[in-house]
């Protein structure tokens, strides 16, 4: 039995856990690597070395976003319901569309992008289960002439262009809050876009970690210019994430109206995160600010830390939104605590599972599309130009 | 081929047609079909016989409620009105007495149910539509379908619905429509001691002459749920 503080309707208890924290983490996770794909794809030719990993990176994610909701169902077993008798009026049925299309348009985006490289593995590959992989993943296409490839890379960027647009639609998953219009903390019209800069800002910081983390696997350098330009831009989000979040609360704080004074009371339950949003964000924010400035060893600790940093705040912005709001009862009277159980299928563990699963799978993508094919292909990394590999690292 | 084609005219007389049978009211749908609860406060004495009763009826899990009874206690201290509000056990053992503050200006028992709304915020964000109203007006749940999301609970700015950790589905007041369906009157209705709640249509004569009073209120009507309870007797405390 939870605290409860003043008075609460009597069916009032957080009927969403951690694992629905989890859920919009990892959708915001996904908004912001598919951005800053996008933004590599169109506008910024120097991230093109973390083009690859970026789509290694973002399939496990999408695959593990569904994990925590079918979790926290009560009729797992029921899920498929949303596909065949869904309610266009409600959010989530919607969002079961919109995860569908981001899912497929990043797999064929993942297909045209590494086409290239699964037809030379398909045709090299010396593991005999290994090519029977790639021959299916071929889909029975070989054709990697100069003409095909060209218009892969067309393709490449419509499809970018579509994930896109469904990547920023997944974060209207913050809708599926904004829309219950009973809970004050919830019913804002900053929220949503709040939740878009948060995820960019945790994508951001995922990708600059995982670009880090696998140069050093793949024993190849991490190109300055790759975390700098990524760095650039998640300084940007996470300070417009940070300040609306800041916003929000002083508009709540200066107004005090009723849901206000819960929200007060309800204050004490969330200082720790609270104090995590705002020491963490004026961190990281610091870090990035002078990062720049520094080379080599040094500047990767930094980015390291930084990205670590920022994917806490969002969490912490995150367990914020969802289990925050969700103390505070809808009889604006009282509030009541919450504290995570360790063990159930709603349980802390279950959460920590969740948020490695897409870790464990980017294992395995990246065992069979490895995101830096030319030391597979090559001895050399340093200097890929002056080996047979360059084709495989140029991708048109 | 002359004969098959629709000419001008036809074309235009069968969209005035259209849109005249289009523009009809609706008779299914009129409000003398649905079912309204009305319940006058001033009668309500908190014996909790209603929660024991809808409890027994529907077979509602210990610590989960389809209806309950809150207690108000409205004093004035330095000019502002205080308000204390409790509702031990959902008031389903009846309620202790509480001390009487310094100038008491009202106390008074206010039972809480389903408000079957007319645009319920429940139905809108049930993704798998398990959740529906139905044309008499009540706001059902089938329990075979829904995926138990809680989607629904976290919607409903009454705090109608519970989780039912039995069955891993939601569950709430139904104003006992498998009673009502055989002609009687929801559980509740019944053991009421005092005639707190009445329930019927709103052309019945009892409940029109109460609808009537112009101090009748729905809770937190500024959320346009449009609720079919309506309360007599409540001060602005009640939402």
């Amino acid at each position: 039995m939870h605290a409860i503080e003043g008075y609460v309707y009597p069916n009032h208890e957080v009927f969403w856990g951690v694992l629905i924290v989890v859920y919009p983490y990892l959708v915001s996770i996904i908004t912001g690597m598919v951005t800053i794909y996008a933004i590599s794809e169109f506008w910024r030719k120097d991230l093109k070395d973390a083009e690859k990993l970026i789509l290694v990176a973002t399939l496990p994610f999408v695959l593990s976003a569904l994990l925590p909701l079918l979790l926290d169902l009560g009729q797992p077993q029921r899920a498929f319901e949303i596909y065949v008798t869904p309610n266009f009026s409600s959010v989530m049925a919607v969002f079961g569309i919109v995860y569908l299309t981001e899912l497929f348009t990043l797999l064929g985006e993942m297909w045209f992008s590494f086409r290239r490289d699964i037809v030379i593995y398909a045709k090299n590959e010396g593991n005999s289960i290994k090519r029977l992989v790639y021959r299916l993943l071929t889909l029975g296409v070989y054709d990697i002439s100069e003409k095909s490839l060209k218009l892969d890379h067309r393709i490449i960027k419509v499809l970018t262009f579509i994930e896109l647009i469904a990547a920023w639609c997944l974060s209207y998953v913050s809708f599926l809050f904004g829309v219950v219009k009973s809970n004050p903390w919830w019913n804002t019209t900053i929220l949503p876009v709040s939740f878009v800069f948060g995820g960019l800002a945790a994508g951001s910081a995922l990708v600059i970690l995982v670009y880090i983390i696998a140069c050093k696997i793949y024993r190849r350098e991490a190109r300055e210019k790759v975390v700098d330009t990524i760095a650039y831009y998640l300084f940007f989000f996470l300070l417009a994430a940070f300040g609306l979040e800041m916003i929000n609360t002083i508009l709540y704080a200066y107004k005090e109206d009723v849901a206000w004074a819960v929200i007060k009371i309800t204050a004490s339950e969330l200082v720790i995160p609270q104090m995590i949003v705002v020491i963490g964000s004026m961190e990281a924010l610091l870090f990035l600010r002078f990062g720049r400035n520094l080379r080599g060893t040094a500047k990767q600790a930094i980015y390291t830390i930084v990205a670590i940093s920022v994917l806490i705040v969002v969490f912490a912005m995150r367990w914020n939104m969802v289990i925050g709001a969700q103390l505070v009862d809808y009889s604006l009277r009282g509030f009541i605590g919450y504290s995570p159980p360790l063990f159930g299928k709603e349980g802390l563990l279950a959460a920590i599972g969740v948020l490695l699963a897409p870790f464990a799978i980017m294992a395995i993508v990246a065992y069979f599309l490895p995101p830096f094919p030319e030391r597979k292909m090559a001895p050399s990394v340093t200097q890929p130009e002056k080996h047979i590999s360059v084709d495989l690292a140029e991708r048109v | 081929m002359a004969h098959s084609m629709i000419t001008r005219r036809m074309f235009l007389k069968s969209m005035v047609t259209a849109a005249y049978i289009l523009a009809l009211p609706s008779t299914s749908s009129g409000m003398d079909s649905v079912y309204v609860f009305v319940i006058d406060s001033s009668r309500c004495i908190g014996c909790g016989a209603c929660v024991r009763a809808c409890r027994a009826e529907n077979e509602v899990p210990e610590e989960k409620y389809r209806t309950w009874v809150e207690r108000y206690v409205v004093w004035m201290e330095n000019g502002v009105e205080k308000v204390y509000v409790e509702s031990p056990e959902g008031g389903e053992h009846g309620f202790d007495e509480v001390p009487r503050p310094p100038n008491l200006l009202r106390a008074y028992f206010v039972p809480k149910l389903c408000m079957h709304c007319q645009k319920p915020p429940c139905v809108k964000v049930c993704p798998v539509n398990a959740t529906w109203l139905n044309e008499e007006g009540f706001v059902l749940i089938d329990k075979d379908h829904c995926i138990g999301c809680r989607y629904c609970i976290q919607a409903c700015p009454y705090g109608a619905r519970y989780f039912d950790e039995e069955k891993h589905v939601v569950d709430k007041c139904t104003w006992c429509y498998h009673r009502v369906k055989r002609g009687l009157k929801p559980a509740c209705v019944t053991v009421c001691p005092t005639g707190a709640r009445i329930f019927g249509k709103p052309d019945d004569e009892v409940i029109a002459k109460r609808l009537k009073d112009p101090t009748i209120k729905i809770l937190k009507p500024e959320l346009n749920t449009k609720p079919k309870v309506f309360y007599q007797q409540i001060g602005w405390e009640v939402w």
